[in-house]
């Protein structure tokens, strides 16, 4: 898979159901970043999402044979979102007690941000940006939170979300109204969720 | 909220999110802008919803922190060593390999041996074998028969005698022209040998000799079989030896393949 042609998606898609792992590794490897952020967004834990990420790629390659076709990145991104709404699930079963902000002081870690070539005071500052909107994220019911994660932090559309999340556009676009009229409030109510620039 | 369906204000707020995300159908766009225009709350509420969308936005790119690859350990499907198997799988290849060079070389052999008959040499011992025992009758009759494919005559020198080599006819085919001129050593094969195995009556001279030399393949056989496997002194020749050998080689690299083969699919 080295070399200066890409194969495409259905190319690799269809070796990767032929039991080609180089192929579907070759997957992992165009969209490992995307399918890693949306689970550190929906479960704003980086160990957490690293393990939800490494289950979402596995159980892509043992049901790869049922994917029939449609966007492959999406179809990986569904199967992320599940499986980061099951590790919620088992967490709360295991600590129903557990509040979303103990979640965050017990894991909350440092992002990885890019390299952007930014002065350090500039990564700090996008370092915290980062951290408060993942506080403002984890106030959200998981369905919003995903909604609003894919649309404004991903820039996808509500056609691709509705695909992404299994559900209609017109709940698509109720569950983003409904998470940033929340968060508008939230951030009425307690400016301090904001970096200090954005308040 | 379902009141909201009889009151435009409460509806077309509830599309300001829509309509930031460019997501209104475009038959409801110009309509929210002319409400936009009108209603100081949904202009606030946009412009409240566009900073929430910067915001949001502006939260940098996250990488993914390491490769999630995926091993066949991780699929249940633990890696074999590849150490202790590698000189068995080269044993096995060699032995594969040395099977198919020797049986290629006895396929070789054998058709060298199969179509050695069709050499000038066997040819050139038949046909002076045959032309000494036609010459001594009379060269004239190496005439062809009707249709008999010759359309040469005995050249002169050949009415010689069984000394001097007799005329070749000259055949209207290709194959016939391969059939130079016999060699003396040729004549030292006995005449009968050539003919008894063509089916050719002597009377019939070199010509019915060649005719049916020509037409019969099984003949042809027959004959390099007794011609070809031994030699002038009746012992084994090179070429069956060499028969011999590979067939051998051959044998025992196909045994020692499909028992190492054998071994390795029962580990």
């Amino acid at each position: 898979m080295d070399g200066g042609f890409d194969p495409s998606d259905e190319r690799l898609v269809s070796l990767s159901k032929d039991g080609n792992l180089d192929a579907f590794n070759s997957l992992v490897e165009r969209y490992q970043s995307a399918v890693y952020s949306l689970c550190l967004r929906l479960l704003g834990s980086p160990p957490a999402a690293e393990d939800a990420a490494q289950e979402a790629f596995l159980s892509a390659f043992r049901a790869i044979s049922r994917f029939s076709e449609g966007n492959v990145r999406n179809w990986l991104l569904r199967i992320a979102a599940n499986e980061c709404k099951d590790e919620l699930r088992r967490k709360k079963r295991k600590d129903p007690g557990l509040s979303l902000n103990a979640m965050l002081d017990a894991e909350d870690g440092p992002h990885e941000i890019p390299d952007s070539g930014l002065s350090a005071p500039a990564l700090l500052e996008q370092k915290e940006l980062s951290e408060h909107i993942q506080r403002l994220l984890l106030v959200l019911p998981f369905d919003q939170r995903q909604a609003v994660v894919l649309s404004d932090l991903h820039g996808y559309h509500y056609e691709e979300i509705a695909e992404i999340s299994g559900a209609s556009i017109g709940t698509v676009k109720s569950r983003i109204h409904r998470a940033r009229e929340r968060l508008r409030r939230l951030i009425i109510a307690d400016p301090e969720l904001l970096p200090r620039a954005h308040r | 909220m379902r009141l909201g369906l009889f009151r435009p204000h409460a509806r077309l707020r509830s599309q300001v999110d829509a309509y930031l995300d460019g997501e209104l159908a475009a038959s409801e766009a110009p309509r929210f802008e002319s409400h936009l225009a009108g209603c100081a709350a949904c202009s606030a509420a946009v412009a409240r919803g566009r900073e929430l969308k910067v915001l949001l936005a502006s939260a940098p790119a996250v990488q993914a922190p390491r490769s999630f690859r995926l091993t066949p350990e991780m699929l249940g499907e633990p890696a074999r060593a590849p150490s202790p198997a590698r000189p068995r799988q080269f044993a096995v290849r060699f032995a594969q390999a040395s099977a198919g060079l020797a049986a290629a070389a006895l396929v070789a052999v054998a058709v060298v041996d199969l179509t050695g008959g069709d050499s000038p040499a066997n040819r050139e011992t038949m046909l002076a074998s045959g032309a000494t025992e036609s010459s001594a009758k009379d060269a004239s009759q190496l005439q062809p028969a009707a249709g008999g494919g010759f359309t040469g005559a005995a050249t002169p020198a050949a009415r010689g005698g069984a000394a001097s080599p007799p005329a070749l006819p000259t055949p209207i085919g290709g194959r016939a022209n391969a059939q130079a001129i016999p060699s003396g050593t040729a004549t030292s094969q006995p005449p009968e040998r050539a003919l008894s195995g063509s089916g050719a009556t002597p009377q019939a001279g070199t010509a019915g000799a060649f005719n049916s030399y020509a037409a019969s393949p099984e003949a042809d056989g027959a004959e390099k079989g007794a011609s070809s496997g031994r030699d002038e002194g009746g012992g084994v020749s090179g070429v069956r030896m060499a028969e011999y050998v590979l067939a051998g080689i051959a044998i025992f690299a196909i045994l020692t393949w499909l028992g190492l083969a054998q071994q390795s699919r029962s580990r």
